[in-house]
């Protein structure tokens, strides 16, 4: 709540506007209108804290009986925009396909104009005036609000339920009325409130000018109009109206602003201390392990630890897949290991090494060349705007101090390298012209750049087809032969890890709950939780009329973590003694252990 | 190739709409014009002599062909008030509008990019949550006050206070300080406040994260990985604003006695010298369009993928 | 294009009297050096034959001379003309010897009647016709003898005093009048060398003139080499600019005044500005034909107010109807205006027939009492404070005041052709009395331009008689005159407007709206 501080200063300016436009006219209206020939054109006083106008009158009464008109002008010029807006932007979804694209069209050309050169345009024909202004802010504000009507409507339109009134032989405009509007009000009210504001400068603007209210009558813009050419001898007199407009717009603004961001419910980050890591002794380095995890925590302010005292290792030439459920926080491990976690995480471990050097006391080159990542979305991960080639050659630039020749001749190997045909054509490419799994590829060439220890694949062919998941997942294998590098592979399927991994760290809860060599997934996993995951995976031999198994209950949130078991109430083996968090302990195959009190 | 061609071809239908409704506006206006800018009581002669000089007593068709063929012979009509070929008034006072115009954006780009890319680098996540707040306060509050409290404000303080600059009028570099000044900065805090969001958005990209892991140093990494996409949203909004510099061009140059186009435009509609306010409508207009003609060509060619987007 | 009467534009155009500057790049120095004057409004064509407005007679003050001259004190001194000969009904001037014109041609007799003649012809419709130039004058010129005779078909009262304001155009202007477009072709002490309307007109000095008003030169230590008029539409930048150094002189009408005649470094002198007057309609079937109504409707108002409040409490006392300085020195108006008097007012306007309706409005055979206002928007709030003022003063007598603010060339198409007016804001800016005849009698607008279709017997007769007094004598009935319309409430006399020139690095002399170019001077300092 203490983020809304701009929230409630606008909801406060606004009605105070509010207010004064109420309660201004009945209380000062009279000061406003007593001429006064002896008191003309003077400056502050204590008898006129605003100064007075050619005619003797308070300048302070007029500011505040203005209010009311120029709040009302705006709020019918909003109106009449966003009224006008809503129908324009509505029609082409009633309209035949032709005239609706004419419609859109039009509205696109018509957003483009600022305006005020619409404003104008309308105050030619309407005349002078506050109607005429009133007329040309609407025209102003109406092309907007048309836009996004548009916008929400084509995006609401094609939803299902829509589609299923369609189909029902429902009416477009009943559909209209009945399904997209009341869908759209909120995003569209919160676009008014804030074109309310800008009404409001805009017709202060045009009176300014001399283009709106005329007098006798009078709003802001009116009272800046007849101040500013004595703003330097007097400037209070100006200034006054000024501040009104300057407040009323950005009381509007915030408000706008403060309602657009509770609509988009962006959380904010709790406050707090990060809890300290419970971390063990380093030790010795492993002299085979060329990544070395031991006890590895991430925490978040709150007293959040999604995950709590990791270790694991990987050997040269070995595919160790990291499992578990979303939110089991394999991910993170992942990216601690990577040094990717963001702030305001905190990273500590025991001994976090890779070939044997502390991964914080490495310098960016030797990081840059020697980890290689891979990330699940191959699309995301390739910068769109740059050509795939610069993307590779990049590496070899930055950290081998390669001249661009020679380091994109090196890309187009690697590329190459990776089966991509065509690697020099390729190279030219951005990356929305390869395909995803040679986007894919193209990324783990990226880390073929240097030479690469480690392979970190976070996902990797989530996003993929299941025929091409198999072509990189082969990849992958060969990479890691080839250059004896340690590939983390991370997954949720745990078939996929099976069949791909050596070795395979299964995570729940931002524990280790289990390691075991991936030949004995199938039949010898120990945990519970291991073994769920197994028999929830099904293969051709399933029986198809009972229920795919899966594991009742869901997972703890970081939120929800405990001391204990984190599996132990969707356990079928739970007992008294797992209120205690079981150690991971070898179980009876070497390169096996788990985490379990009740594991045979 | 294709893409340009297109965006061109869709440039002049827009042109052609423009000239339609800036030859319509007349005929739009209630009642009839020339009586309007007369007043009720003019004798007949009077209107008629009037109407034949705008040429409204010719069929609307024919009018309108004899308006095209004057528009592109740079024919715009003469000024009810000062007798002067409006084409003549543009001629001199477009350049000078333009000058101004181009300069703010200029300079409000040259200063806002960077900073708003800045403060989203250094408040990323939620990492210094008052400088943040500070920022978004002031752009806030910046993008807020109108053109006339700046260029009032300028004055009165760089002018009159200091004597740094010439407090009005076209002349020397000096003299194009303070105006641009004020034109600039609501600009500028709106640039700067949607560079930052943008610069955010990139920031979260997957790509970002994995230019990170490749530890490219810093400043490569935002330039040439984070910037080209905040570039192109930035740009798509600040064409926006750019024409929206129309509006402040007015008032900067009322308040800094600017030969420009704005002085006119604002005269002629006040005293309905409608030959100058259509023909200084049209240029406004064509105006718009260039400059957002230029900018899809510009983000065509930085972002790829846009032209695949182009609807 | 449409039948703009030259004297509604001159009444006009002193609404427009107001910041003459012109500013300049480089800064002034002493002996050469440039002068920069901000003027409010671009001059426009610069044809002295044509020019009405107050602005391009400024411009135009330093290119061209005069036969004749006025000194400070209102007396007339030779300028183009060594001496003359009045009679009741034509004055013969001598011209001086030695006269070049900016060309380098000799200023001959021929110039001056050609340059009468081009305002008489009906053909060049010259706004000046009948104005600036009695209507029917002829221009004789003899080259032999030097001389120029101005004859007038019936005796003229001012006949010399009209000299004092024709331009003589000299040189090859005088042949082909297009030149004088955007040139000038004139005898006086400077010439336009750069035009940029809208923006600036630079005038180089003519080192050899030697024949201003009263024998002055140009070769006098501070007159600048160049002057430059800078186009300031806005006074708050002409007083910026002349704070600041980049202007040295301009003329100010609004609030800016009191800031600039307190800044250090600026000379200052308050001159005469015209008159803020308003009149009453007299056509058919206007409510405001009746005398006793025009009577009431003036006792309504308490003119002290309505005058400080037009003028911003920078106005005098109204004296006269002509501008100052004028040929007849007096106070025309104190004592001759209906008081104020709102419970007359009241009861007039009853005894009249308009008698208060429920809405406090009066009405008379059904008709409601409503005057449309008409008066012109300048850039001075006064004028719009005033129209306000007299709109509510009025009202609280029981009278519908619509305020109807028009821009300059609206205002005359209103005031002369549509006549869509019942009280007009008018001061209308005259150097004699005598050029007031035609808009204060005879046949009315659109024939003739009399805009308010005044009848007043006793002006009539009084002007008549003063008519065929030679200047000066006449001046005790043209005085007589304007208190008969006053005392008809024909037009109500409020204030007299004043302006401030305001100067700095220099000093200039203006009189009458003209610029003496050979008082121009640079000083030390700016």
């Amino acid at each position: 709540m203490r983020r809304s501080l701009p929230a409630w200063i606008g909801g406060g300016l606004v009605a105070a506007m509010v207010i004064l436009a109420i309660a201004g006219p009945p209380i000062w209206g009279e000061a406003a209108e007593r001429v006064d020939p002896r008191a003309v054109l003077q400056g502050a006083s204590a008898e006129h804290w605003l100064g007075t106008d050619n005619l003797g009158r308070d300048l302070l009464a007029r500011v505040l009986v203005a209010a009311r008109f120029s709040l009302l002008l705006a709020l019918i010029a909003t109106a009449v925009g966003g009224g006008a807006g809503v129908l324009l932007g509505a029609l082409p979804s009633v309209l035949p396909r032709p005239a609706a694209r004419f419609v859109t069209g039009a509205v696109n050309t018509l957003v483009a104009f600022p305006g005020l050169l619409l404003a104008m345009f309308t105050a030619v024909i309407a005349g002078l005036g506050a109607r005429g202004a009133v007329l040309g802010v609407a025209a102003a504000i109406a092309p907007g609000v048309a836009r996004l009507t548009q916008t929400l409507a084509a995006s609401v339109a094609g939803a299902d339920y829509v589609a299923a009134a369609r189909m029902l032989g429902v009416s477009r405009p009943r559909v209209l009325v009945r399904h997209v509007l009341p869908n759209i009000a909120e995003p569209l009210i919160l676009y008014l409130t804030q074109a309310m504001g800008l009404a409001l400068l805009a017709l202060a603007s045009m009176s300014f000018l001399g283009l709106g209210v005329q007098p006798p009558d009078f709003d802001w813009g009116r009272l800046l109009f007849d101040g500013f050419p004595r703003i330097y001898v007097t400037p209070v007199v100006a200034l006054g109206p000024a501040v009104a407009v300057a407040l009323a717009g950005i009381g509007f603004n915030l408000l706008g602003d403060a309602l657009a961001q509770a609509a988009s419910r962006r959380g904010a980050h709790a406050g707090g201390a990060v809890p300290a890591a419970d971390v063990s002794e380093a030790g010795e380095p492993d002299p085979e392990a060329v990544l070395e995890v031991r006890d590895l925590t991430v925490a978040f302010p709150g007293g959040l630890t999604p995950v709590r005292g990791v270790s694991l290792a990987v050997a040269p030439g070995e595919i160790v897949g990291l499992v578990g459920e979303s939110g089991c926080g394999k991910s993170l491990t992942a990216a601690a290991v990577g040094g990717l976690v963001p702030y305001p995480g905190v990273v500590t471990a025991a001994a976090l090494r890779l070939c044997g050097t502390e991964i914080s006391e490495m310098s960016p080159k030797e990081l840059g060349t020697s980890l290689a990542m891979v990330f699940q979305d191959p699309m995301a991960s390739l910068n769109p705007a740059l050509r795939v080639g610069g993307q590779l050659a990049e590496v070899a630039i930055v950290h081998q101090n390669a001249p661009r020749a020679a380091a994109h001749r090196r890309a187009v190997d690697r590329l190459g390298h990776v089966h991509i045909p065509e690697p020099e054509r390729r190279a030219r490419q951005h990356p929305h012209e390869l395909s995803g799994g040679m986007r894919q590829r193209a990324v783990i060439a990226m880390g073929l750049m240097g030479a690469p220890r480690l392979i970190i694949a976070d996902e990797p062919t989530t996003a993929l087809d299941v025929t091409v998941q198999r072509q990189i997942l082969t990849l992958l294998r060969e990479v890691t032969a080839e250059t004896a590098a340690a590939t983390l592979f991370i997954s949720h399927d745990i078939a996929v890890v099976g069949e791909l991994c050596d070795r395979v760290v299964v995570m729940y809860a931002g524990r280790v709950v289990e390691e075991l060599p991936a030949a004995r997934l199938a039949e010898g996993a120990a945990h519970p939780y291991t073994r769920a995951l197994i028999a929830s995976v099904p293969d051709m031999d399933t029986d198809r009329t009972r229920p795919l198994a899966g594991i009742p209950g869901r997972p703890p949130t970081p939120a929800e973590f405990t001391d204990g078991c984190a599996f132990a109430p969707r356990c079928p083996l739970a007992t008294a003694k797992c209120a205690d968090h079981p150690p991971l302990a070898d179980h009876d195959a070497p390169g096996h252990r788990v985490a379990c009190w009740e594991a045979t | 190739m294709r893409f340009a061609a297109r965006r061109i071809v869709r440039f002049a239908v827009s042109l052609a709409v423009l000239l339609v409704a800036s030859f319509a506006m007349i005929h739009l206006i209630p009642g009839d014009p020339v009586r309007a800018s007369l007043g009720p009581a003019a004798p007949v002669e009077l209107v008629e002599a009037r109407r034949q000089a705008l040429g409204l007593d010719r069929p609307v068709p024919e009018q309108f062909l004899g308006y095209v063929r004057g528009v592109l012979g740079g024919e715009f009509g003469t000024s009810f008030l000062t007798g002067e070929r409006v084409g003549d008034v543009i001629a001199a006072r477009l350049p000078v509008t333009l000058s101004l115009a181009l300069l703010a954006t200029a300079v409000a780009l040259l200063v806002a990019v960077p900073l708003g890319m800045w403060i989203a680098i250094r408040t990323e996540n939620g990492r210094r949550r008052g400088a943040e707040a500070t920022f978004t306060s002031v752009t806030g509050l910046a993008v807020t006050v109108p053109e006339f409290l700046y260029a009032i404000a300028l004055v009165s303080v760089f002018s009159i206070g200091l004597g740094w600059f010439p407090p009005a009028g076209r002349g020397g570099p000096e003299s194009y300080v303070l105006p641009v000044a004020a034109l600039a900065i609501g600009p500028a805090a709106m640039i700067a406040r949607m560079c930052r969001l943008e610069t955010l958005r990139e920031l979260a990209a997957e790509y970002v994260r994995l230019a990170r892991a490749k530890r490219l140093p810093a400043p490569r990494l935002y330039i040439r990985h984070v910037l080209p996409g905040t570039l192109t949203a930035t740009l798509t909004v600040s064409g926006l604003l750019l024409t929206g510099l129309v509006t402040g061009s007015v008032i900067v140059e009322y308040v800094f006695a600017w030969p420009g186009l704005g002085q006119r435009i604002v005269e002629a509609i006040v005293q309905k010298d409608y030959p100058v306010a259509q023909g200084l409508i049209l240029v406004y207009g064509a105006l718009v369009l260039v400059v957002n003609l230029l900018v899809d060509l510009a983000l065509g060619m930085l972002d790829p993928t846009s032209r695949i987007k182009e609807t | 294009m449409s039948t703009i009467r030259g004297i509604a534009v001159l009444g006009v155009a002193c609404l427009l009297a107001a910041g003459c500057g012109g500013t300049a790049e480089e800064r002034p120095a002493q002996g050469g050096g440039t002068f920069s004057f901000a003027i409010n409004a671009d001059p426009g064509a610069l044809d002295p034959g044509m020019a009405a407005l107050t602005v391009t007679n400024t411009v135009l003050s330093l290119a061209y001379d005069t036969l004749t001259a006025v000194d400070a004190d209102g007396e007339i001194i030779p300028a183009l003309a060594e001496k003359w000969d009045v009679r009741p009904d034509s004055v013969t001037f001598t011209l001086r010897q030695g006269v070049t014109c900016s060309d380098g041609s000799a200023l001959t007799a021929d110039d001056v009647a050609a340059s009468v003649s081009f305002i008489t012809d009906p053909k060049n419709k010259s706004p000046l016709n009948g104005v600036y130039v009695p209507p029917g004058m002829t221009a004789k010129a003899d080259a032999a003898a030097g001389t120029v005779t101005l004859a007038t078909p019936e005796p003229f009262a001012f006949i010399l005093e009209s000299s004092r304001d024709l331009f003589i155009v000299c040189g090859k202007g005088g042949k082909d009048r297009s030149l004088l477009e955007r040139g000038t072709s004139g005898s006086g002490p400077y010439t336009l060398t750069e035009a940029v309307p809208g923006d600036h007109y630079t005038f180089q000095v003519r080192p050899d003139y030697a024949w201003g008003p009263g024998g002055t030169t140009t070769k006098e230590p501070g007159q600048p080499d160049k002057v430059v008029f800078r186009v300031v539409p806005n006074e708050q930048t002409a007083a910026n600019l002349l704070l600041s150094g980049g202007l040295n002189g301009a003329l100010f009408n609004g609030v800016d005044r009191a800031r600039v005649e307190a800044a250090p470094g600026v000379t200052a002198s308050v001159l005469p500005a015209g008159n803020g007057q308003f009149f009453y309609h007299q056509g058919k079937d206007r409510p405001t034909r009746d005398p006793a109504v025009r009577k009431a409707l003036t006792q309504a108002i308490n003119l002290t107010e309505l005058g400080g409040i037009a003028s911003g409490g920078a106005g005098r006392a109204a004296t006269t109807l002509v501008l100052k300085p004028s040929p007849c020195q007096g106070d025309s108006v104190a004592g001759h205006v209906p008081g104020h008097d709102p419970a007359a007012a009241a009861s007039a306007l009853d005894a009249a027939g308009w008698k208060a309706g429920p809405d406090g409005i009066r009405v008379k055979d059904g008709e409601k009492l409503t005057l449309r206002l008409l008066y012109a928007t300048t850039r001075s709030a006064g004028v719009q404070a005033a129209a306000e003022y007299l709109a509510a003063e009025w009202r609280k007598a029981g009278v519908e005041v619509a305020l109807n603010g028009a821009i300059d060339t609206k205002l005359s198409e209103s005031l002369m052709v549509t006549q869509d007016w019942d009280v007009v804001w008018l001061p209308i800016g005259v150097n004699l009395p005598s050029q007031l005849i035609g808009f204060l009698s005879g046949p009315g607008a659109p024939e003739g331009g009399n805009f308010a279709h005044l009848k007043n017997e006793r002006y009539e007769r009084l002007v008549a008689e003063a008519g065929g007094k030679p200047g000066p004598e006449g001046c005790k009935l043209w005085l007589e005159a304007e208190s008969a319309l006053f005392e008809n409430a024909d037009l109500v006399p409020v204030m007299e407007n004043t302006q401030l020139l305001a100067t700095k690095g220099g000093t200039l002399q203006v009189l009458g709206g003209n610029l003496r170019g050979t008082s121009i001077r640079l000083t030390e300092g700016g």
